[in-house]
C-alpha cells in the first residue's frame, strides 16, 4: 500500500471511530438487533411478529367499532387483544435472554472492527514513513521522538501519527459535539423596576 | 333468550356440594338484594342445613336489607330457622393485627423494613381480613356453647372491589419467603445481631399466612365447592366492569357460571315513552349479553316500585331467581311489594 493512501486511511479510520463513538454502541447494538429481527428465520422472531401484526389488526378494528352499539364483537375482540398481549410479554421476555447473546457477540465483532485495523496498520507498516518534515524545523529532541521505531529522522511513521492524530481528532471532535449539543439557553430578561 | 342453559339460579341452589358463594358486582347494582334472595332460595329448599349470610361492608347493608339489627356475631333472621347473618367489620381487627406485626420500633430497622414490606405486599390486607373473618365465623357458637357448623356461607362482598386479590398472595409470599430464605442463609450472624428474634416472628406470620391462604385457594379454585355469581345491571359501564370482574376470576382459576342482571324495566307494552326508550336500550345490551356469554346462566331480574326490604319482600323477590320473571304472568309484582 502506498504511503499517501496509508496516511489518508489512518486519517479516515479515526474518523470513522470518533463518529462511532459519537453515536455510541448501545445504539448500535438496538440497530444490529433490529435488524436481525427483521431477517432472521427464527420461529419464536416470526411467531413474535405474527402476534404484533395481529394486535395492530385487532387495535385498527377495535377502534373502527362503537363499544355501545356493539358490545359483544367489542368485548370479543377485547379479550383476543388481552390474550394476545399476554403472549407477546413472555415472547418478549424469553427473547430478551436470546438478545443479551446476540447483543454480546455484537460487542465483540465492534471491538475488533474498531481496534483491529489500527493495530494491523502500526504492525505491519511500522517501519513505512508516511511523511517527512524538511531538516531544522522542529528541534532534535522532537524530531527524535517523532520518529520513534527508529525511522529516518524527521520523518513520521504510522505509530506516531496514530498517536497524535487521534489525540488531535479526539479533541476537535469533543468541542464539536460540545457546540452541537449543548442545550440552548434562554437569555435572561433585565428585571424591570416596580412601577 | 338462550336455549341452552336456563336463565335461572336452580344449578346453584340444587348443588349440594356448594361450600362458599360469592355475590359481587360494582356499583349500586343490586349485591345485597341478591345475596339475600340466594340466601332465602338456599334456606327454604334445604331446611335441614344451615346457612350463613356474611357481608364485609361497613356499611350495614344487611341490616337494612332485612329491616332487622345484625352484629359481628351470626344471628338468625326473623321467620327463617337455618339463615342467620353477620355483619363484620374487618377493618376494625385488622388494625389490632397490624399494630402487633408491624410495630415500628425505633432500635430497630429491620423489623421496621419487613413491617414495610409485608403492609405492602398487593393482597396482604385483604388476605389479612379474610383470616380474620374465617377465625370469626369458626368461633360462633350457640347458645350452649357449642361450636355452630355452617353448611354453606354466602358472601356480600364489598363494593371496593379486589377483594379476592389475596387468592394470589401464595406464590407472592412463596417467592419473597425464599429470598428471605437465601439472604439470611447469607447474612445470617449479621441478622441474628440485628434483632433475630422479631424476624423469626414475621417470617412465621407469612409462612403461617401463606399457608392458610393456600388452603383456602384449593377450596376456592374447586368448582364443587366455591362458585362467584356476578351482578350487574344492562348499561354498558356496568358489563364493561362486569366483564373484567369475570376474566380476574378467572385468572384465580375460580368457577363463575351465572351472571343476575337487575333492575329490568321489561317495558314492551307500557305506555310510558321515557320506559319504553330505556327498555329499548336495556334489551340491545341483554342481546349482547346473550351472545358473549354463551356458557353462563343469565339470570334477568325486573325492576320493581320500590326498595326490597324484609323478608317477606325478599322471598316475594327471590322466587324470580328460580323461575324466570315473565312480565306477562308475573307483572303484578312490580307493585305488589308490602310497605315496611
Amino acid at each position: 500500500m502506498e504511503s499517501w493512501s496509508l496516511l489518508v486511511f489512518i486519517t479516515l479510520f479515526l474518523l470513522f471511530q470518533k463518529v462511532f463513538n459519537w453515536i455510541g454502541q448501545d445504539r448500535v447494538k438496538q440497530a444490529a438487533w433490529i435488524g436481525y429481527q427483521q431477517v432472521s428465520a427464527e420461529a419464536e422472531i416470526k411467531h413474535l411478529h405474527a402476534v404484533r401484526k395481529e394486535l395492530r389488526q385487532i387495535y385498527v378494528e377495535r377502534s373502527a367499532i362503537s363499544a355501545q352499539d356493539q358490545y359483544a364483537k367489542w368485548t370479543k375482540l377485547n379479550r383476543r387483544f388481552d390474550k394476545l398481549e399476554k403472549e407477546k410479554n413472555d415472547l418478549e421476555l424469553s427473547l430478551g435472554v436470546k438478545r443479551e447473546a446476540f447483543n454480546a457477540k455484537v460487542a465483540v465483532a465492534i471491538k475488533l472492527v474498531t481496534t483491529l485495523p489500527l493495530y494491523a496498520v502500526r504492525f505491519f507498516f511500522a517501519r513505512r514513513v508516511l511523511f517527512s518534515i524538511p531538516d531544522k524545523v522542529l528541534p532534535r529532541p522532537v524530531e527524535f521522538l517523532m520518529s520513534f521505531p527508529l525511522l529516518p529522522r524527521g520523518s513520521v511513521g504510522p505509530i506516531v501519527w496514530v498517536f497524535a492524530s487521534s489525540r488531535v481528532s479526539g479533541l476537535v471532535f469533543s468541542a464539536v459535539r460540545f457546540l452541537v449539543t449543548s442545550p440552548r439557553v434562554t437569555i435572561p430578561l433585565k428585571p424591570t423596576p416596580a412601577k | 333468550m338462550d336455549f341452552e342453559l336456563e336463565p335461572s339460579l336452580k344449578s346453584v341452589i340444587d348443588h349440594e356440594s356448594l361450600k362458599w358463594i360469592f355475590v359481587g358486582g360494582k356499583g349500586g347494582v343490586g349485591k345485597t338484594t341478591t345475596s339475600s334472595s340466594v340466601a332465602i332460595q338456599l334456606a327454604l329448599a334445604n331446611p335441614n342445613k344451615n346457612y350463613l349470610l356474611i357481608s364485609t361492608d361497613p356499611a350495614h347493608n344487611l341490616s337494612d336489607a332485612f329491616c332487622q339489627k345484625f352484629g359481628k356475631d351470626a344471628r338468625k333472621v326473623e321467620g327463617m330457622d337455618n339463615l342467620s347473618c353477620m355483619e363484620i367489620d374487618p377493618s376494625a381487627s385488622m388494625q389490632e393485627l397490624q399494630a402487633s406485626f408491624g410495630e415500628s420500633d425505633g432500635n430497630d430497622p429491620l423489623k421496621s423494613i419487613m413491617g414495610d414490606v409485608s403492609s405492602s405486599i398487593p393482597g396482604i390486607d385483604e388476605g389479612l381480613s379474610f383470616m380474620e373473618v374465617m377465625k370469626h365465623i369458626k368461633n360462633q357458637t350457640s347458645e350452649d356453647n357449642e361450636v355452630i357448623k355452617y353448611d354453606t356461607i354466602i358472601f356480600d362482598t364489598a363494593p371496593t372491589g379486589h377483594t379476592l386479590r389475596f387468592l394470589q398472595l401464595p406464590t407472592t409470599l412463596g417467592k419473597l419467603l425464599s429470598k428471605f430464605n437465601e439472604l439470611s442463609g447469607t447474612l445470617g450472624p449479621l441478622m441474628n445481631m440485628m434483632g433475630g428474634n422479631q424476624k423469626q416472628e414475621i417470617f412465621a406470620k407469612l409462612k403461617d399466612l401463606q399457608e392458610q391462604v393456600s388452603e383456602v385457594n384449593k377450596q376456592f379454585q374447586d368448582p364443587e365447592l366455591t362458585t362467584f355469581i356476578c351482578v350487574c345491571i344492562s348499561e354498558f359501564l356496568s358489563l364493561y366492569e362486569t366483564e373484567r370482574l369475570i376474566q380476574e376470576l378467572i385468572s384465580y382459576n375460580m368457577d363463575v357460571n351465572s351472571i343476575v342482571v337487575n333492575q329490568l324495566l321489561f317495558s314492551d307494552d307500557h305506555d310510558c315513552q321515557r320506559c319504553k326508550a330505556r327498555w329499548k336500550m336495556q334489551t340491545k345490551y341483554l342481546d349482547q349479553m346473550d351472545e358473549l356469554y354463551e356458557d353462563y346462566h343469565v339470570v334477568k331480574m325486573p325492576l320493581l316500585g320500590m326498595e326490597i326490604r324484609g323478608v317477606d319482600n325478599l322471598k316475594k323477590f327471590s322466587k324470580f331467581l328460580i323461575e324466570p320473571y315473565d312480565p306477562k304472568k308475573d307483572g303484578a309484582l312490580v307493585f305488589d311489594l308490602e310497605e315496611k
